[in-house]
């Protein structure tokens, strides 16, 4: 038995045996945003970013980090929420992120902490023991290849998130903006991993199975879905004059605020995935900011295509569909493009506001992108446009004349179960309702016919090695009556409900609401 | 007071028989268990804040053993006295309880816990009745010093996320007045050799934690009454 779990339960037993009422209440609460990469190879940086919040409902003084480990020190980050300076953290209930980052060259395994204390140690407190630092250390050198690095993203995670533009600056704020980040240039060097050519398909393969491990890896972090762009942001308690509650779904700042997951009732905690212990509880969700962190589905592929490749596109779900952001695609589908009417793709002019890659076709190939003019799916390079609803989509040209024209009439045997055996992990699937439909997905998007956006894991739902264990899979309220775990569906990754999470790819709501997919892996640097 | 001044009394009166009597020397060995009251209670200061700590413990059970060297004398029909030193030394009490932080009870975070072993030299007596020449039931009491000691204060976290203060509070050693009252009796079981069994009252005295240098003031962590209910079983060797 270690000492910590001895003295654990020392406490316990005589905590229990000497008071009536039994409570806890940390001095700091400390509890994670981004935890440190499980396991480093040896000389590898490690970063963990945690919120810490004076929970003492007292004004502390003389706080400090206590008995840092050799080889971890708190690094500045210029994000809006991290501690310039601990005393930061004096006032009652002030709260803000510190980032650390551990040298495993000098630190060796890492188990417990932070601790950090106010009054020169008299009030100490630690992450819950789930949330404490925890990493591992292999022995060097650490391997240069591509294949051994695929979900090393230890270069990405010394790199800040968040760029110095707010977003915008004077309404409901999405908060900051993405930072452009890069891949490791050297030990190992990932930039020659990546590829664009369709064909390479070692580079194509390792860019799929790392687009995986990204989203894998941000899924574990526990996040909201929230309207922010990047994922250490939270939504200030009065975002720009208004209290964050009052956040209406189609701004900026708004956090999903579900505290009853229809169709929930089966005794989940306030997130489905909270296991009800150390900092997973309702109450640290609801009222220690826990639930103001996090990202929306367009802001999480954005987000994750930069932290996996330094790849930039909109994180707009309709600009990121290819839409163009002057409004007047917003109803535009694949299959209604017009020859004066074409969907965007990258031109690299601004990166950051590029469209994702190219448009699927039905066959599984892309579009054959000649030029602007001559874009097509399924028929003759001289067109015709638009394109004999050759793309992958379930909304067909031309539409019903009964149909109005924000809500296109989805014919969903237009995907067949063949054709998605055709899509590849990392495919971004759009899908699309019309904004004021009432209608399942709508909500989110006020503008665009395209109001969400998931990625394609091409792994089913089962118990083999490589698949996505039931367990994994989070509920869907929009498929009310059978949003559990079949074994045997698709598993996507999306953000959405209550953020980022593995999901049922169910007919009811993702299949049959498909406006068109997008292929970045091979088609975008 | 009342207790003091009656032992004073008794070896004073005793003085007379002892000084015309025939002398025996007399070794024991006792040993048993003590009932010890090591409750702990009070209110620290560290500027600006407080902290309380509450005792869980009235009372913790240990062994008690000592050595007796004095003399044995007959000064009446049947009765005698045994007047001599003894000293006796604890298993370590152990005194536990809950640290609120801020005196607030919903800062019930840390548990505490600290040990008190107690030595003491006393001057100490014994009157007994022989009867059937064998059985020796007795009347027993003593006074000395005590010198109690206070050591390992440790803190347990009540969960994962809470952590002890960085410096603890420091060992201390308080010497304290002692004094026992007993009853028991005696049975030879060889020419030289009694075995006996009897309880007795023991006032320990105080024993205190030292001071934390966190701390901006003296008080400390005492168990303040130390009183033992003791039931003791000891082997005598009469010369």
């Amino acid at each position: 038995m270690n000492n910590t779990f001895q003295g654990i339960l020392w406490g316990l037993i005589l905590s229990v045996i000497s008071v009536n009422s039994w409570s806890d209440t940390p001095v700091f609460l400390v509890t994670p945003n981004t935890r440190v990469m499980p396991q480093l190879a040896r000389s590898q940086l490690g970063t963990a970013i945690y919120q810490v919040i004076n929970n003492s409902n007292r004004t502390l003084s003389n706080i400090s980090l206590k008995n840092l480990p050799l080889g971890i020190t708190q690094v500045a980050n210029p994000g809006p929420d991290y501690c310039t300076s601990l005393t930061t953290l004096n006032g009652a209930g002030s709260l803000c992120l510190i980032e650390l980052q551990i040298n495993s060259s000098v630190s060796g395994n890492v188990n417990g902490g932070p601790v950090i204390c106010a009054g020169g140690g008299l009030f100490c407190s630690q992450p819950y023991v789930l949330d404490q630092l925890s990493m591992q250390v292999t022995p060097g050198p650490l391997s240069q290849t591509c294949d051994a690095n695929i979900a090393n993203f230890s270069y990405e995670l010394t790199q800040p998130f968040d760029s110095g533009t707010i977003d915008p600056g004077t309404i409901f704020s999405w908060g900051p903006a993405r930072n452009q980040l890069f891949l490791s240039p050297s030990n190992p060097n990932l930039t020659g991993c990546t590829t664009t050519d369709p064909t390479n398909t070692d580079g194509i393969s390792w860019m799929q199975m790392r687009v995986l491990s990204a989203e894998h890896f941000w899924v574990g972090q526990l996040l909201n879905y929230c309207h922010h762009h990047v994922t250490d942001f939270y939504t200030p308690p009065t975002s720009y004059g208004a209290p964050r509650t009052t956040i209406q779904p189609t701004l900026g700042g708004y956090c999903s605020t579900a505290t009853s997951l229809a169709p929930a009732n089966y005794g989940q905690q306030i997130r489905w995935n909270y296991s009800g212990t150390g900092s997973e509880t309702a109450n640290n969700w609801v009222n220690k900011n826990r639930m103001w962190y996090g990202v929306d589905c367009s802001d999480f592929t954005s987000f994750i295509y930069n932290f996996a490749f330094g790849i930039q596109f909109n994180s707009d779900t309709g600009y990121q569909a290819g839409q163009a952001n002057n409004g007047t695609q917003d109803d535009l589908l694949p299959n209604t493009q017009t020859s004066g009417s074409l969907l965007g793709i990258p031109t690299y002019s601004v990166p950051a506001n590029d469209a994702a890659g190219l448009l699927l076709c039905k066959d599984g190939t892309v579009e054959t992108r000649s030029g602007l003019s001559t874009d097509y799916c399924g028929s003759g390079p001289s067109g015709p446009v638009p394109s004999n609803n050759g793309y992958f989509s379930v909304f067909l040209y031309p539409q019903p004349v009964t149909t109005d024209r924000h809500f296109p009439e989805p014919t969903p045997g237009n995907i067949t179960p063949a054709m998605l055996e055709l899509l590849k992990p990392g495919d971004l699937i759009y899908l699309g309702f019309s904004p004021d439909s009432g209608k399942h997905g709508d909500g989110n998007n006020p503008t665009s016919v395209v109001t969400h956006v998931i990625t394609w894991t091409g792994k089913k739902i089962g118990y083999g090695p490589n698949d996505v264990n039931p367990a994994q899979i989070a509920p869907e309220s929009v498929c009310p009556t059978n949003w559990q775990p079949q074994i045997g569906d698709f598993a996507i990754i999306d953000s959405h409900y209550q953020g980022p999470d593995y999901r049922d790819f169910t007919p009811c709501f993702y299949q049959n609401n498909i406006w068109g997919v997008r292929r970045v892996i091979g088609y975008m640097h | 007071m009342q207790i003091r001044i009656l032992l004073a009394y008794f070896f004073i009166m005793s003085f007379p028989i002892i000084s015309f009597a025939t002398f025996r020397p007399v070794v024991a060995l006792s040993s048993g268990l003590a009932i010890t009251n090591v409750y702990s209670s009070t209110v620290i200061d560290f500027a600006p804040f407080q902290n309380s700590y509450i005792g869980r413990n009235h009372y913790n059970t240990q062994f008690d053993s000592g050595l007796f060297m004095g003399v044995e004398t007959a000064f009446s029909c049947n009765f005698t006295t045994q007047i001599g030193l003894e000293y006796f030394v604890n298993s370590s009490f152990k005194e536990s309880g809950s640290v609120y932080q801020f005196t607030d009870p919903l800062f019930n975070n840390l548990a505490y816990r600290y040990k008190i072993q107690s030595r003491r030299i006393s001057l100490a007596a014994k009157i007994s009745r022989a009867f059937r020449q064998i059985w020796h039931p007795y009347i027993s009491a003593s006074m000395g010093s005590a010198s109690n000691k206070a050591f390992h204060y440790t803190e347990y976290p009540v969960t994962s996320a809470d952590v002890p203060m960085a410096q603890p509070f420091d060992n201390h050693t308080t010497s304290a007045f002692t004094y026992s009252i007993g009853i028991g009796a005696d049975v030879d079981v060889a020419e030289h050799w009694r075995l006996g069994a009897g309880y007795r009252f023991v006032d320990l005295g105080k024993a205190c934690l030292g001071v934390s240098p966190l701390q901006s003031s003296t008080e400390t962590i005492c168990s303040t009454h130390m009183n033992a209910n003791e039931i003791l079983v000891q082997i005598s060797y009469l010369g």
